[in-house]
């Protein structure tokens, strides 16, 4: 079996008498260690898709397997296990603790693992290491981006789900985030999912899943991913 | 029309209902507790005032052998008497069935001062030798009704009388003969009758009331009273004993009706004002949006405004419900059990109400007002970009390099987030301090008094029972009364009679001055430091109140007056630590060497376990007969009233923590929830979550809890002092045990209130709540 499992997904809101079908009986399949890009518009059900794989949300239908375990017939206590251990999520506004130090915060993820990389490590392998005793109001978008990101790979996960990592990054900087994600998956092993709206981003990954309207249109493995350098936004 | 910025403010209030409906219910508790305990107290004064208008109360009360129609007409004549009347008082013991003492109070014509309120019956017209108007208490007391016959001896002749009506009386809306405490209606009343029904009788009391204009004072009528009589025993209503119980009642009560409620009004206000401060800065963006749409500030600010509004017109009303029908209304059914006055209920309003809501108007208006303006000051462009934090430094603790070490990563993070946020940290700080010195000193008023009770009659007062004879007599007449007593370890002889004290303050005081044998036994004095005091051969013993009111020293010379007009110089030979009673006492040497007066027996004061008192019960000379414990209990019940407040001081103090520590817990809860989601996704699990968030309440409560303690003594300090009378002094302590209690209970209350908040963590919705910057 494959590391990530979508088996007919579909995830419905109820907003008073309106039902929102966020995702319609998604299928796909992701191999260990691959980057793996979700493309979509908003509201395509990107988000909602990474949501249910890191065990944020439920499904209404469906099942999702993660490394062989079925995740949607676990309960609450065994969803805070996953995301403890097998989790590492990076959010499109970082989401760091405004009075924790950038290597406070990686710290924090690091208190909940079992087998936790060095915060100060985490952050060399994200290309942060002078300014790790600064708080996040000192440090500029990439830079929180990328503790963000070391504060994910610190918990050593198996699976790293990043939500428009680069959406608010110029292009430079996105271009070091991405560089550091693809080498968490290519010299890490780590899978890696990124989600985004992107489409130039597509060429750099092995496997492209595309939605639309809560369905997956295509899905597409890229035998030779290109290089970042020539990926411009 | 509703603008769609009231709809918008409108939402912000039901999105943030818990912490606004807890801002109204801290709010409606302070308006409550201060208005309804003042409300009591004005009721009273009130109803008492008005019966004392409506009745016509004397101002003075003059008693003297024989007063003539000559005397009546020369007071009469004095330039500020509106009115004099004279009347014949008479102590008389009922025959018959019923054993019991009635006062009788005659007058010549209808009364026009202390004017009777007739009840049930008919009024005197005049012209009756064997009818009365009876006191209703005793009449109730005793199962008499208008049509039923009394026996007694009035003037040397026994005969019966009917009782015409049912009265009360302006002069005994507090009963409680002299010597006693405490009212006791089946044994003492008193009657009015005519005084032509006791021929043989002089006129021997004046009543005359005065001018409301008059300029003079009290002690410049009492002289001019007393050079046109020629000596005489004047009380004027400082004196009168109904007008001096109902006016050291509520002394009590309103002192620590004003200052209690006020500390508490204090607290309250502080909370509201930060928490409402705090409102208004989570709403720091929509500002920027309405900002940045065109919206004038001054409109922006008028509607914000509303916040304040709509947590003072709630409050208000249930303040107001709360304050008559609860507070007032309960401390009103204790306290005109004790009076003997018609029962009008209690006030709609009193000043302090709409005190109490202007002040929650200008807090929760002036909170949303200031901090609004303050975040309009900002450019549109700045104030739509979430706050800057201001986070960016390190607290001094993480200098101390070795602390900071050994700190656990939790630990840092409580610390640091206790320090960085000042807002939060001060609004814990003062609801805790707040809470725990009011809880502390409700405790404490209980504590004191028992500690005062505790002196008085375990310490100070030695003897066993106490005899009071109704008149004074030569030690000898009481022979055999000391023969009943052979049983008695001791039996202490006490002359007792009432002077007037001036203080070269110009205060005057009327204590009673005992007289005692110096190696008297039963009572135990001792000195501001707690050693004993043995009677001196020279001058008298006083207590720290008295030598506050007439600001003097041990070694002054004092001026005391005899009600007679006899002047004696007193010498204060020491300050005795006596909490109970308004008394000075002196040796019988000391006494001799000043007056000439010779020493009578009023009062025996006995030791002795097991004593047979039944064959003193009905001895005609004596007037009451007291043991320890009587007078314990009577001392209790008449402290009931304080205990009674007592409980609903500390109820609310206990409200007021638990609203405090809820509102607390809602702000810091929504002002994190995005840090909350953030642990959620990092797998954290709700008992790490808890650690690391709700720790810092706890650190608060411990950190306020010493300043409570301190505060809480210093209130407890302020309000016995201001609730000395002469009567009554009560020193503050608190025991070890109400502390312990006190701030285990607040401890308690965040413990529960972190616990609650913990359940909420469960339910967090951790895509919605990191879905963007807000």
């Amino acid at each position: 079996m494959a590391e990530i499992v979508f088996d007919k997904v579909s995830k419905e809101y109820r907003m008073g008498e309106v039902t929102i079908h966020a995702a319609k009986q998604v299928s796909f399949q992701v191999e260990k260690g691959e980057l793996c890009i979700i493309l979509g518009p908003s509201g395509a059900g990107k988000s909602t898709v990474l949501n249910l794989l890191g065990g944020m949300e439920t499904v209404t239908s469906g099942k999702i397997f993660s490394a062989g375990k079925d995740i949607t017939a676990m309960n609450d206590l065994e969803l805070t296990d996953y995301r403890r251990y097998k989790i590492g999520f990076v959010f499109q506004f970082y989401n760091l603790i405004p009075n924790l130090t950038a290597v406070e915060n990686v710290e924090l993820a690091k208190q909940v693992c079992k087998s936790p990389l060095e915060p100060e490590e985490a952050l060399r392998i994200v290309g942060l290491k002078d300014r790790i005793h600064n708080f996040p109001a000192q440090l500029s978008g990439g830079e929180q981006q990328r503790v963000a990101i070391a504060r994910a790979i610190c918990k050593n996960p198996d699976l790293l789900l990043c939500d428009e990592p680069t959406g608010a990054l110029d292009t430079e900087t996105g271009q070091t985030v991405l560089g550091v994600l693809s080498d968490i998956s290519r010299k890490m092993r780590k899978t890696v999912i990124i989600i985004t709206h992107n489409s130039l981003l597509a060429p750099i990954t092995d496997r492209l899943i595309e939605m639309k309207n809560g369905k997956v249109v295509r899905e597409s493995v890229q035998e030779s991913p290109a290089d970042l350098e020539g990926i411009k936004w | 029309m509703v603008t769609m910025l009231q709809k918008k403010i409108f939402r912000d209030i039901g999105e943030n209902r818990w912490s606004f409906l807890i801002i109204v219910c801290i709010c409606t508790l302070g308006i409550a507790l201060f208005s309804g305990v003042n409300l009591y107290t004005s009721t009273m004064e009130n109803a008492m005032t008005d019966y004392y208008m409506r009745a016509n109360l004397a101002d003075f009360w003059i008693y003297k052998a024989d007063v003539s129609e000559a005397d009546l007409e020369r007071i009469q004549a004095l330039p500020d008497v509106k009115m004099a009347q004279r009347r014949k008082i008479l102590e008389v013991g009922l025959i018959g069935e019923i054993n019991a003492t009635l006062y009788l109070h005659a007058t010549g014509d209808q009364a026009t001062i202390n004017i009777p309120e007739l009840l049930d019956g008919s009024l005197l017209d005049g012209t009756e030798t064997d009818a009365l108007l009876l006191d209703s208490r005793f009449a109730k007391a005793n199962g008499l009704f208008p049509g039923d016959f009394l026996s007694f001896d009035a003037g040397g002749q026994q005969k019966q009388w009917l009782i015409k009506g049912i009265i009360r009386n302006v002069e005994y809306i507090y009963y409680a003969p002299e010597g006693l405490t405490l009212p006791d209606y089946q044994k003492y009343g008193f009657a009015y009758i005519n005084a032509s029904a006791l021929p043989q009788v002089p006129y021997n009391e004046l009543i005359l009331s005065l001018n409301g204009d008059t300029t003079r004072s009290q002690e410049e009528i009492i002289t001019e009273i007393r050079e046109t009589l020629g000596g005489a025993n004047i009380l004027s209503r400082m004196h009168q004993s109904s007008c001096r119980e109902i006016e050291h009642d509520l002394v009590g009560i309103k002192q620590i009706g004003m200052l209690f409620p006020i500390a508490f009004f204090l607290t309250a206000a502080l909370v509201t004002w930060i928490t409402v401060g705090r409102m208004m800065e989570n709403q720091r963006q929509h500002l920027g949006t309405l900002r940045s749409l065109g919206y004038p500030k001054r409109e922006i600010m008028g509607r914000y405004a509303l916040y304040g509004v709509l947590i003072t017109i709630p409050s208000m009303i249930l303040g107001w419900l709360i304050s008559r029908n609860l507070i007032a209304e309960f401390l009103y059914r204790m306290g005109i059990a004790y009076y003997t006055i018609e029962e009008t209920g209690v006030d709609f309003f009193s000043p302090h109400f709409f005190w109490a809501v202007l002040c929650v108007a200008v807090v929760t208006c002036g909170a949303a007002f200031l901090s609004c303006k303050r975040s309009l000051a900002i450019m549109p462009a700045a104030l739509m970009r979430p706050k800057p934090p201001a986070q960016g430094h390190r607290i001094l603790l993480e200098r101390i390099s070795p602390f900071w070490r050994n700190l656990s990563f939790s630990g840092k993070i409580v610390t640091r987030n206790l320090f960085r946020n000042k807002a939060r940290m001060l609004m814990g700080l003062v609801g805790i301090i707040g809470s725990t010195s009011l809880i502390l000193c409700g405790f404490g008023l209980t504590n004191s008094i028992n500690d005062m009770l505790k002196k008085a009659f375990d310490e100070t007062m030695r003897h066993d029972v106490e005899i009071k004879l109704k008149n004074p007599v030569p030690l000898e007449s009481a022979a055999d009364i000391y023969e009943i007593l052979r049983d008695a370890q001791s039996i202490d002889a006490a002359m007792a009679f009432s002077v007037y004290l001036y203080g070269s303050n110009g205060s005057v005081q009327n204590p009673y001055m005992v007289v005692m044998d110096d190696q008297q036994s039963s009572l135990h004095f001792t000195g501001s430091d707690g050693r004993e005091v043995k009677f001196p051969d020279n001058g008298v013993l006083i207590t720290p109140r008295m030598a506050k009111a007439l600001d003097t020293e041990i070694g002054d010379v004092i001026t005391a007056e005899r009600l007679d007009g006899t002047v004696i110089p007193l010498e204060v030979a020491n300050i005795v630590d006596f909490p109970v009673g308004d008394e000075i006492y002196i040796s019988r040497t000391a006494f001799s060497k000043i007056s000439s007066l010779p020493f009578s027996v009023r009062t025996l004061l006995v030791r002795g376990q097991k004593l047979d008192l039944s064959a003193l019960q009905d001895d005609p000379r004596i007037s009451l007969i007291e043991t320890k414990a009587d007078m314990e209990s009577n001392m209790l019940i008449l402290l009931e009233r304080l205990r009674s407040l007592q409980i609903i001081l500390i109820s609310f103090a206990g409200l007021l923590a638990i609203a405090v520590m809820m509102v607390l817990g809602h702000m810091n809860y929504h002002e994190r929830i995005r840090e909350l989601a953030t642990l959620k996704v990092l797998g954290f699990r709700q008992k790490e979550m808890k650690r690391l968030v709700l720790r810092e309440n706890i650190w608060i409560t411990i950190f306020g809890l010493p300043f409570g303690a301190i505060t809480g003594f210093g209130l407890l300090r302020v309000i016995l002092v201001q609730a000395t009378t002469a009567d009554m002094e009560i020193r503050p302590y608190i025991s070890a045990g109400s502390i312990l209690l006190g701030c285990a209970l607040i401890l308690a209350f965040t413990v529960f209130v972190n616990h609650i908040m913990g359940g909420k963590f469960k339910s967090i919705d951790m895509v919605a709540s990191l879905k963007s910057v807000e």
